[in-house]
């Protein structure tokens, strides 16, 4: 007995002692710029334990005390190791540099750990330097078309920057610009995007599987990370092109403490046409159109546990149109205008409360706004009139979180937090002011406010969430998303599950599924076409249900021959609740517009191939997605199930970047998609449906049957969307020259749009032909061939 | 390779465009395909004298440029057989004018089933059955001088109708309100002869809206099935009082009903133009085009 009671004196502490675990934590990032990595691979060799950064570069990990051989990995950057015994708590940053020796040219995906080893599907990151090096439209960047380019993501129609995810819709996608939603995110009626390339850090877009900390979206998440500025020293990047010009800065207001990033765009078109317009009307009449946008973001370090960051966005496009005449004393002026844009900001303040948790608070403000005002004023001799009219709508959010990220030990990477938003939906107000008078006295005036009322509403949701690993080969992120909505006085609540698995197979082939359950509480009254500035965001009410949606995929994925990573995944993706314009009615259609949406539901369904090359001097992917997507709702098509309008059987893209040496490299895309589906006519005959006949028939009056006075000549179609429109294909190239001057280095930049000038559809309508008298089909395009240029600097 | 000769090749692929005329913004499309079918709007109620059809043949859309605008006439030649619920048939189509056909049948009764055939020889039979509705018949009137206004301001009287919805089945509901005025056409005899304005009616009820004429109201049960309801119809009473009003409450089948929404929708989305939401003109006949409905009216004169 006293043996065995020795022994366990001896041994138990040696137990308790092998068990002592100690965290390293601390954070990644970039050695040139300060710049916070996320996603950055720590990898401990000897336990066979690693973890990823979060958004903000931190890392944690706790291992048994040992000897530890950690390797810091990130694609593009150097591999860092770092050797210790951890007998203790460590805090400890790395540094990346670059990795010049690879050439590696940063492309979709990388900045992740490998395909196989991540839980999550059905996510992308699309770093900036791929972004940028994609040919475009007039050669302006645009994040949102690059997303475009991906599998599971579709174009609404020529040259639009409106994203349809999965068999979404537009206002299905919740887009973040550092935190912050952008209800608006296009400039141009959606031909741009109102991200300006140059102040943008990373972008990632999430179509399904979507983790418990996500919520008030069905179809996509797109998170757009602002640059946070240097904090070593001044850098600037600036270009020249066709229709903008772009300045960016960045450097440290305070060296390694305090750092801005200013970055604006501008258009010059008003300025290019503006002469021309008043030379061609002899000097009457004015007309102009610009956008421009301004990103600011200051990042401070307090402490190595206290970081606060502070980033705004404002971006407006405007419209204006003035005439004047003067004729034998008759002076009139009018004039239109229209202006929309978003303003955003935010204040978050990152907190390292342990080795193990860390908190991001933030305070969110984003309001979006649309007006358009016209304007008449006329005088002759003694009479004068002046007549207004101001229209104005939009949204204003005031948003609180808190997101915890809590690793209690490598198994497990457990986020949890909440929010809170206060929406206030303006649906639309008219100011109308007339007024006339002779001899400078007032003989008629109107100036009063038309339209609905403003909608207060509060949106909640909290979230838990467990990265786990169980295993060696299976891996799962388990969470549950709660939210609520109370507008006028009306409450709603839901519960979302979230689960993803991973399993990975011996040939390290990894086989994924997820189940996620979304609600939307608000949505975008709109047309199913062009992203117009007078789509108004509107909330659930009483009336308008909230938007529901389930979504299953599953799907492998395997990293082959260390370069390529190739992955399909198939998904299914049930929605219900969603708006529609009733059939009959208009986004131009005056009253409550609630009596103007009926409700239904949707179903998509397909599955998407992505093979992408990371590496080497030729880089790029190829992406095909074979897919469905359905509507039906109860007042639509007389209730039948038909095509989502952008229901795409086929959509292929293939993209590529080839560096031909380090001063010159090519770059290419090719796009092809089935044809959107239109809603067309295709035979007329003519009905009637009288009112009632009355006729007197001794004492009592009777029914006297229909009268056809004058049938309607009505329109048949055999189904809603039943029609396509011809395939969509375009092929764009561009070519860059790099060259290193002594002060700075600059790059021309040549390239075209749409390069073998494919008539690709726009739009259909009907019309005639003189030769034949008869009505013919027609298309009308938008974009034939399209060279631009741009000359960008960076010094 | 020199810098100059990457710009050269690069124009050199720029210069291979123009597959099509490269200067042209619109070219020619197939148009849908098209089968030419019949077409009919065959609406009867129970308590019709006589009964019209139209019958008419669906054209392609491309057909010609001139065709368009409506009023153009419709198909003559065709035969109508109404097969009633007790086995008896009539047919009818030799009196046809520019595609109406007019019958005379006589009264039908609640649940009966009425099945409509219409042949042509250049086109494939169509058919569709009806039944009669179960009348409804309000239980009170109350004729209110001051109803409020409409929906666009303007002073209205109205008639406040209650019933009692059948409850457990869909029930439809076409509403109208006449003014009954006479002339004197024999004043030896005095003898009258009377006739029936149509009001403009309207109605601020959830559950009601206006129809394809903007006179009747078409009233659907979904929000208030099984329940006494209470509708208000307005008016612009225009103060003659020497008028009676007439109030026809029709109970319609959903085929009637939704054949006049569409219709109604159809004439709104040409508001908007090419900004008008597509819509589903409502068909129940088989092989082809149209609607055959019914209606069993109760008319009172207040």
């Amino acid at each position: 007995m006293k043996h065995y009671l020795l022994a366990m004196f001896i041994v138990l502490p040696m137990l308790l002692f092998g068990q002592q675990k100690f965290t390293i934590s601390g954070y990644v990032e970039d050695s040139d710029s300060g710049e916070k990595l996320l996603g950055v691979n720590i990898y401990d060799a000897n336990s066979g334990s690693g973890t990823v950064s979060n958004t903000y570069g931190f890392y944690s990990l706790t291992l048994p005390k040992d000897s530890i051989i950690l390797s810091i990995s990130y694609v593009g950057y150097d591999t860092r190791y770092y050797k210790a015994y951890l007998d203790k708590d460590i805090s400890m940053n790395f540094k990346m540099g670059s990795d010049v020796a690879l050439e590696e040219v940063v492309v979709v995906g990388e900045k992740f750990e490998k395909i196989e080893e991540e839980t999550r599907m059905s996510t992308v990151g699309v770093p900036i330097e791929t972004i940028k090096s994609i040919p475009a439209l007039l050669g302006e960047t645009d994040v949102l078309k690059v997303l475009q380019l991906l599998p599971g993501v579709q174009s609404g129609g020529e040259g639009q920057s409106g994203l349809y995810v999965r068999g979404g819709s537009p206002d299905q996608n919740l887009i973040l610009l550092d935190g912050v939603p952008v209800y608006n995110a296009s400039h141009l009626f959606g031909f741009f995007s109102v991200f300006n390339a140059d102040a943008v850090k990373d972008v990632t877009l999430t179509k399904g599987g979507f983790p418990a900390r996500y919520g008030g979206r069905l179809s996509s998440v797109i998170e757009i990370n602002m640059k946070e500025g240097d904090k070593d020293d001044w850098h600037g990047t600036g270009s020249i092109g066709l229709i903008a010009s772009k300045l960016t800065i960045e450097g440290p207001i305070v060296k390694d403490k305090t750092s801005l990033l200013l970055s604006g765009r501008r258009t010059y078109i008003d300025v290019l046409a503006r002469p021309l317009i008043k030379a061609q009307s002899e000097g009457q009449s004015e007309a102009g159109y610009f956008f421009d946008d301004i990103n600011a973001k200051i990042n401070h370090k307090f402490s190595e546990k206290d970081r606060l960051f502070l980033s705004l966005y404002t971006g407006r496009d405007k419209f204006g149109l003035t005439e004047r005449y003067d004729f034998n004393g008759n002076e009139n002026k009018t004039g239109f205008g229209l202006q929309w844009g978003n303003l955003t900001g935010s204040m978050r303040w990152n907190h390292l409360w342990s080795n193990k948790l860390f908190s991001n608070a933030t305070l969110t403000y984003s309001k979006y706004k649309f007006t358009t005002s016209a304007l008449d004023e006329y005088s002759f001799d003694t009479y004068d009139s002046e007549f207004s009219l101001d229209y104005d709508a939009g949204i204003e959010d005031v948003g609180a979180k808190i997101d915890f990220d809590w690793v209690p030990n490598p198994n497990h990477f457990i986020r949890f937090g909440g929010s809170v938003v206060a929406h206030d939906f303006n649906p639309g107000l008219f100011n109308i002011f007339s007024s006339e008078k002779e001899n400078d006295v007032e003989v008629f005036k109107i100036d009063t406010v038309l339209g609905q009322k403003e909608v207060y509403a509060t949106e909640l949701a909290v979230y838990v969430e467990d990265d786990m690993k169980i295993g060696e080969r299976l891996k799962a992120n388990v969470g549950i998303h709660v939210s609520g909505f109370n507008v006028r006085g009306k409450n709603y609540a839901s519960f979302q599950p979230r689960i993803g698995l991973r399993y990975l197979l011996d040939s390290g082939l990894a086989i994924k599924a997820s189940y996620s359950q979304m609600r939307q509480y608000i949505q975008l009254l709109t047309n199913e076409g062009i992203g117009l500035p007078t789509d108004l965001w509107l909330p659930s009410t009483d009336k308008v249900l909230p938007q529901d949606s389930w979504q299953a995929a599953i799907g492998v994925a395997k990293t082959v021959k260390k370069d390529y990573e190739v992955s399909f995944e198939a998904y299914y993706k049930e929605m219900s609740n969603l708006t529609a314009y009733k059939e009959g009615s208009s986004f131009f259609q005056l009253g409550p517009w609630e009596d103007r949406i009926t409700q239904g539901s949707g179903t998509s369904y397909g599955g998407e191939f992505l093979v992408q090359k990371k590496k080497g001097r030729l880089t790029g992917w190829v992406g095909y997605t074979l897919s469905w997507s359905f509507r039906q709702f109860p007042g639509l098509n007389l209730g039948r199930e038909f095509p989502f309008k952008y229901d795409r059987r086929h959509d292929i893209s293939v993209v590529g970047t080839y560096k031909i040496n380090e001063r010159i490299s090519v770059a290419g895309t090719w796009v092809y998609g089935t044809g959107n589906a239109v809603t067309l006519a295709n035979s007329v005959y003519n009905g009637d449906y009288s009112p009632v006949e009355l006729i007197q028939q001794g004492e009592i009056p009777v029914t006297a049957g229909q009268n056809f006075f004058g049938p309607n000549r009505l329109e048949f179609y055999n189904d809603r969307n039943d029609f396509r429109m011809r395939a969509y294909h375009r092929l764009d190239v561009g070519v860059t020259f790099t060259k290193q001057k002594k002060r700075y280095k600059r790059t021309w930049a040549f390239g075209a749009y749409n390069t073998y000038n494919r008539k690709n559809p726009f739009f259909i309508f009907v019309g005639s032909d003189p030769q034949t008298d008869k009505n013919v089909l027609k298309q009308a395009s938008l974009f034939p061939v399209i060279p631009y240029f741009s000359w960008k600097f960076e010094f | 390779m020199k810098t100059s000769n990457y710009i050269f090749l690069f124009l050199m692929i720029l210069s291979f465009w123009g597959c099509e005329d490269f200067f042209s913004t619109t070219i020619d499309v197939d148009p849908p395909e098209y089968t030419p079918q019949l077409a009919a709007t065959a609406i009867f109620n129970s308590t019709d004298t006589t009964v019209q059809v139209y019958v008419d043949n669906s054209k392609d859309i491309f057909a010609s440029r001139r065709f368009g605008g409506g009023g153009e006439s419709g198909l003559d030649g065709a035969t109508i057989e109404v097969v009633r619920g007790n086995g008896t048939i009539s047919t009818f189509g030799s009196n046809s004018f520019e595609g109406i056909y007019q019958g005379f049948l006589s009264a039908f009764e609640d649940n009966e089933e009425i099945t409509i055939n219409i042949s042509h020889p250049d086109y494939e039979t169509i058919t569709a059955t009806q039944k009669v509705p179960t009348k409804v018949i309000p239980t009170n009137y109350r004729y209110i001088e001051n109803a409020g206004t409409d929906e666009y301001g303007y002073a209205t009287s109205g008639v406040e109708i209650t019933f009692d919805d059948p409850p457990g089945e869909s029930n439809f509901y076409e509403v109208a309100l006449l003014f009954k005025d006479s002339v004197l056409t024999d004043p030896i005899n005095e003898i009258y002869e009377y006739y029936f304005n149509q009001t403009y009616n309207t109605s601020l009820d959830p559950n009601a809206s206006q129809g394809p004429n903007y006179s009747d109201l078409f009233v659907s049960d979904v929000g208030f099935d099984g329940d006494k309801y209470k509708l208000l119809v307005q008016f612009e009473d225009y103060g003659d009082q020497s008028n009676s009003l007439v109030v026809v409450f029709n109970s319609i089948t959903e085929a009637r009903f939704k054949y006049a929404k569409s219709l109604r929708a159809f004439s709104d989305s040409g508001d908007f133009g090419p900004f008008g939401e597509p819509v589903t003109i409502f068909s129940n006949f088989e092989n082809g085009l149209g609607t055959f409905g019914f209606g069993n009216p109760h008319i009172e004169e207040l």
